[in-house]
């Protein structure tokens, strides 16, 4: 890591822990789910639809809030 | 992290990403259609698992040895090499071949209503399916292609690895999600890239990694044979060939096979001379009994000449390994709703695999230098 004072240390910088928050939960959901399926049925199944929907969710939720280009933008 | 691990870093995932992308685009285009391989079939008119009423054939029906010899009356001349069981429904399989070592090109697959012994017919083949099918296990280069898919498939993950250690460093100054589609094209393209890839991380090491473990599967079979095999049947008189007129009665197999396993179903029975027994033994595979052990496969080894059971044990971890990692890279285990989610899985990937050929498609010169620059600094910092 950089010493205090380089010129690439400035305010808005994430810690690895921040960076990795929500793609480490949704690793852990997609392993869950990945191994809920195979241990049995009925309720097992749908905890496994819903644990691998999550990064579809994301991928989701990131594109409405996109930043589009400024020929689409109302000005 | 320094610049200079960062460059390591990027430089291996410019790599490993180069030289496997045109495979895995395959992979993933073939794999689409065959996640859906039951529903596809039963619209061909051949889905025999829901349309024969009865008891499964794993559990009864007509005499096993019956079963075989409807079966040789359709293929005289030649010898019984599997059978196989459904959990579901009468349908049973058998398949022949010239000879007790025949390969899988001269097989003959067979299929069987168990509850009224009747013949269903050669199983259907050579459809798209079977071609897909081909093309994503070997492309039709046998067991060299199937190595080359194999270590692509290694390659994959390691792509996926050094993908996420670049993450870190770019995404300081990026909130998670961030699309900055308002940016440059190549901008917009990496957002998705990044965003995607990390999104599917879990899922694509796992289909990944277990599309690897199965290419490399059939010398798994052959050491467990060489091995474990060799080691039951050694303890037991050796194994000295039977002929396949020398076979004894199946249905007295499979019953002292049942007794030493009481409680299992069975899932397929392997005939002697093949490579999934010995040259003098019947091999009956089990099933585990609960949900997550049905995968795993227990074989009791029976006498084919007395039908006495020799030895049932359970298969090497790494067998077992094998064998859990089907389910998980068919994605066939959890119903419909897990193949439309598997779909959409794979379609994200060939976006992240397809992002990444633009990306490296459209640099410029000096472009590693401003990457990794880029990559340092944080997305938002100097130089983005």
């Amino acid at each position: 890591m950089k010493a205090r004072g380089s010129p690439l240390r400035r305010r808005g910088r994430r810690s690895v822990l921040r960076v990795f928050a929500i793609p480490a939960i949704l690793f852990a959901a997609s392993l869950a789910g990945l191994v809920l399926g195979l241990t049995g049925d009925g309720l097992r199944d749908a905890l496994a639809w819903l644990l691998l929907s999550l990064p579809l969710l994301a991928i989701g939720v990131a594109w409405r809030r996109r930043g589009l280009p400024s020929r689409y933008r109302k000005t | 992290m320094q610049r200079s691990t960062i460059r390591a870093w990027y430089l291996v995932h410019k790599w490993s990403s180069i030289v496997p992308t045109v495979f895995l685009l395959m992979l993933c285009v073939t794999g689409l259609p065959l996640i859906f391989h039951d529903e596809i079939e039963a619209l061909e008119g051949v889905d025999y698992e829901t349309a024969l009423p009865g008891a499964p054939s794993a559990e009864g029906g007509v005499a096993l040895d019956t079963m075989v010899e409807t079966a040789l009356a359709e293929r005289p001349g030649e010898v019984p090499l599997f059978m196989a069981f459904s959990q579901e429904s009468p349908l049973l399989t058998v398949t022949t071949g010239p000879t007790p070592d025949a390969a899988g090109e001269d097989m003959t697959l067979l299929f069987f209503d168990r509850a009224t012994g009747r013949s269903l017919g050669p199983a259907p083949g050579g459809g798209v399916m079977d071609f897909l099918l081909q093309l994503h296990t070997d492309m039709f280069l046998g067991q060299p292609g199937m190595w080359l898919l194999g270590a692509m498939g290694a390659l994959f993950v390691v792509a996926l690895v050094s993908g996420t250690v670049l993450y870190a460093p770019f995404m300081r100054r990026l909130r998670f999600g961030k699309l900055r589609l308002d940016r440059s094209r190549r901008v917009g393209r990496l957002d998705q890239h990044n965003l995607a890839g990390i999104v599917v991380l879990a899922w694509a090491l796992v289909v990944g990694g277990t599309g690897m473990i199965n290419a490399f599967a059939d010398p798994l079979t052959d050491a467990w044979r060489e091995g474990e095999l060799a080691a039951m049947t050694a303890r037991h008189g050796g194994a000295d060939p039977v002929a396949p007129e020398d076979y004894g009665s199946l249905d007295r197999a499979m019953a002292s096979a049942r007794a030493a396993l009481p409680g299992r179903s069975p899932q397929f029975i392997a005939f002697p001379g093949g490579e999934w027994s010995t040259a003098r033994h019947y091999a009956v595979f089990f099933q585990g009994d609960r949900p997550l052990t049905q995968h795993l496969l227990t074989p009791a080894l029976i006498d084919a000449r007395g039908g006495e059971l020799v030895d049932a044990r359970a298969m090497p971890a790494l067998n077992q390994a094998l064998m859990m990692s089907k389910p998980l890279h068919f994605g066939d285990y959890g119903g419909l709703p897990l193949k439309i989610v598997w779909a959409l899985l794979t379609l994200v990937t060939i976006w992240v695999l397809w992002t990444g050929v633009l990306l490296w498609w459209r640099r410029s010169p000096g472009a590693v230098e401003r990457r990794v620059s880029e990559i340092a600094g944080g997305a938002e910092g100097r130089l983005a």
